[in-house]
């Protein structure tokens, strides 16, 4: 409701001509671009371009995440070992790697999968570290109790307990995704909607510019829905009242 | 062919870190259950049940003493070979697990020597007697205190474990449904060897071979009141409310006024 009336006010107030149209275009001819940029595919090849790039970073880091997550939460001794490295890691931001990542693996699309990879990882792994670790000492007590095998502690207490915060870092780690991606894009690509907006600033197209910006908010939305509904379905138990 | 197990605590101290000092929980304490018994133990808050309790089922060592699983010619048993059924004061319920799956998890052992349709029917079968028939598929969360209760009962006894300790496990029932349970469980007197904390007379009483009434903390064994009544017991007969009578001399408790 508050979007729409937010829009309606934006395309009146841009009717009246408060906005300079070259800084802030109307919604209706924001929407006109994405008309044609949607006929002439522009639009849908740089949001696949974007999003094939999101979904391989990000899974090469889910993977990697709730693996090495699930692992160190579980062993203290790995913690101790690689915990410092990995927080070391943690505080750089994804973009500064962006160089690195050009001279190690070049131009390619490669490049751009590391810096969502690296972007996506330290949530998911943080998160299921913590969930891992962090999972009642009362669980693994009955555990013990009724003579759960290691497979059986891992399959029936460790995983599932860690569902609810994994499920959480996956979602920080999806929208990290998109920011390392686009800041990515604007650096060094040829295709993307984050190439797509810094073109759209050198061709005097601030629609495409505002186009570009809306459907990425409108894709992270949309994803991030997703992810909850999926939360909803798997792990239940992980967004009611803990008992 | 089950065994039946007795368990025997021998001098046992045991304390916990409080800051830079020890809080001594048992301060030497002994008692024992033979194979077959019924045992109730009764006494105040934080006198340290819970912990003897955790000690029986070989979830902590003592610091000094000991606790040995026995047979019923007194020999040894080796605590790998005896199948321990545990109710814990809270239901401890895995929230992500149906009431099915979690009583499920208590076949333990019990488990190999079945298929998965066997098992199921003593999942249904343990669900059955505690009025959970209907209840399988739902999550912890969405089920009653008192339900929850006698789900971590279920799973307790779906094992049929070798000896079946209970920390309190009526607590949070309604009256009609304590009873009920109260049923279930004197019908294992005899048959399976059982340790019960619990804070009501009545049902110590009713269901016990013996009780031990523990002091305050440290715990030491008070008193032992031996309930020789046949079975089935009958609340209202003369001979019970004797051993009532006992137990609560025994506690201590002296008319107010
Ligand atoms: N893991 C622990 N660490 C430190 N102190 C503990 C621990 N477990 C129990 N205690 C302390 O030991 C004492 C005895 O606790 P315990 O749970 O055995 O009592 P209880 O007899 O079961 O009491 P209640 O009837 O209230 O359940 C309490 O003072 C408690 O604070
Ligand atoms: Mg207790």
């Amino acid at each position: 409701m508050v979007p729409l009336c937010i829009v309606v006010l934006w395309q009146g107030l841009s009717s009246l001509g408060v906005f300079d149209t070259s800084m802030i275009p109307s919604p209706l001819s924001v929407l006109a671009a994405g008309a044609s940029a949607m006929r002439s595919g522009e639009l849908t090849r740089h949001v696949g371009i974007s999003v094939l790039r999101v979904v391989r970073g990000f899974l090469a880091a889910a993977i990697a995440g709730v693996t090495l997550g699930l692992a160190l939460g579980w062993i203290p001794l790995l913690r101790t070992l690689i915990g410092p490295l990995l927080h070391f890691l943690r505080q750089i931001p994804p973009v500064a790697w962006i160089p690195v990542f050009i001279m190690w693996f070049g131009i390619g699309e490669s490049s751009k999968i590391s810096v969502v990879t690296y972007a996506a990882f330290f949530p998911i792994l943080l998160n299921t570290e913590t969930a891992a670790a962090q999972i009642s000492g009362n669980y693994l007590e009955l555990g013990r109790a009724f003579q759960f095998t290691s497979f059986q502690v891992l399959t029936r207490i460790i995983v599932p307990g860690s569902l609810g915060p994994v499920f959480t870092g996956l979602r920080l780690g999806l929208s990290n995704s998109w920011r390392a991606l686009v800041a990515a894009e604007m650096l060094a690509s040829a295709g993307g909607l984050g190439y797509m907006i810094v073109l759209s600033r050198e061709l005097v197209q601030p629609d495409v510019m505002f186009l570009g910006i809306i459907v990425l908010g409108l894709l992270g939305y949309a994803v991030d829905a997703g992810a909850l509904r999926l939360q909803k379905r798997l792990a239940p138990w992980s967004l009611s009242l803990r008992t | 062919m089950e065994q039946l197990v007795g368990v025997v605590v021998r001098d046992v101290i045991k304390g916990y870190a409080a800051g830079s000092q020890e809080l001594r929980v048992l301060d030497g304490i002994s008692l024992r259950c033979q194979p077959g018994e019924f045992i109730s133990l009764l006494g105040p808050s934080g006198a340290g049940k819970t912990t003897l309790l955790r000690l029986m089922a070989g979830l902590d060592r003592p610091d000094h003493g000991e606790v040995v699983y026995i047979d019923g010619s007194s020999k040894r048993v080796d605590a790998s070979e005896v199948r321990v059924g545990m109710v814990f004061q809270e239901p401890r319920l895995l929230p992500w697990a149906s009431v099915a799956k979690n009583v499920s998890y208590g076949l333990q052992g019990r488990a190999k020597a079945m298929n998965r349709h066997e098992q199921e029917r003593a999942v249904r079968d343990a669900l059955e007697l505690f009025g959970l028939g209907a209840f399988s598929t739902y999550l912890p969360h969405q089920i009653s205190g008192g339900m929850k209760q006698r789900a971590a009962l279920a799973r307790a006894l779906v094992g049929e474990p070798d000896l079946l300790l209970l920390d309190e496990p009526l607590g949070s029932l309604d009256i009609k449904n304590r009873l009920a349970i109260q049923e279930v469980l004197s019908q294992f007197a005899g048959t399976r060897t059982c340790i019960m904390v619990t804070h009501s007379i009545e049902e110590a009483v009713y269901l016990s071979d013996r009780i031990y009434v523990l002091s305050d903390r440290p715990a030491l064994v008070k008193s032992e009141i031996h309930v020789p009544l046949p079975r089935p017991r009958d609340r209202v007969a003369p001979g019970f409310s004797t051993y009532a009578r006992q137990v609560i001399r025994a506690l201590g408790v002296t008319p107010a006024g």
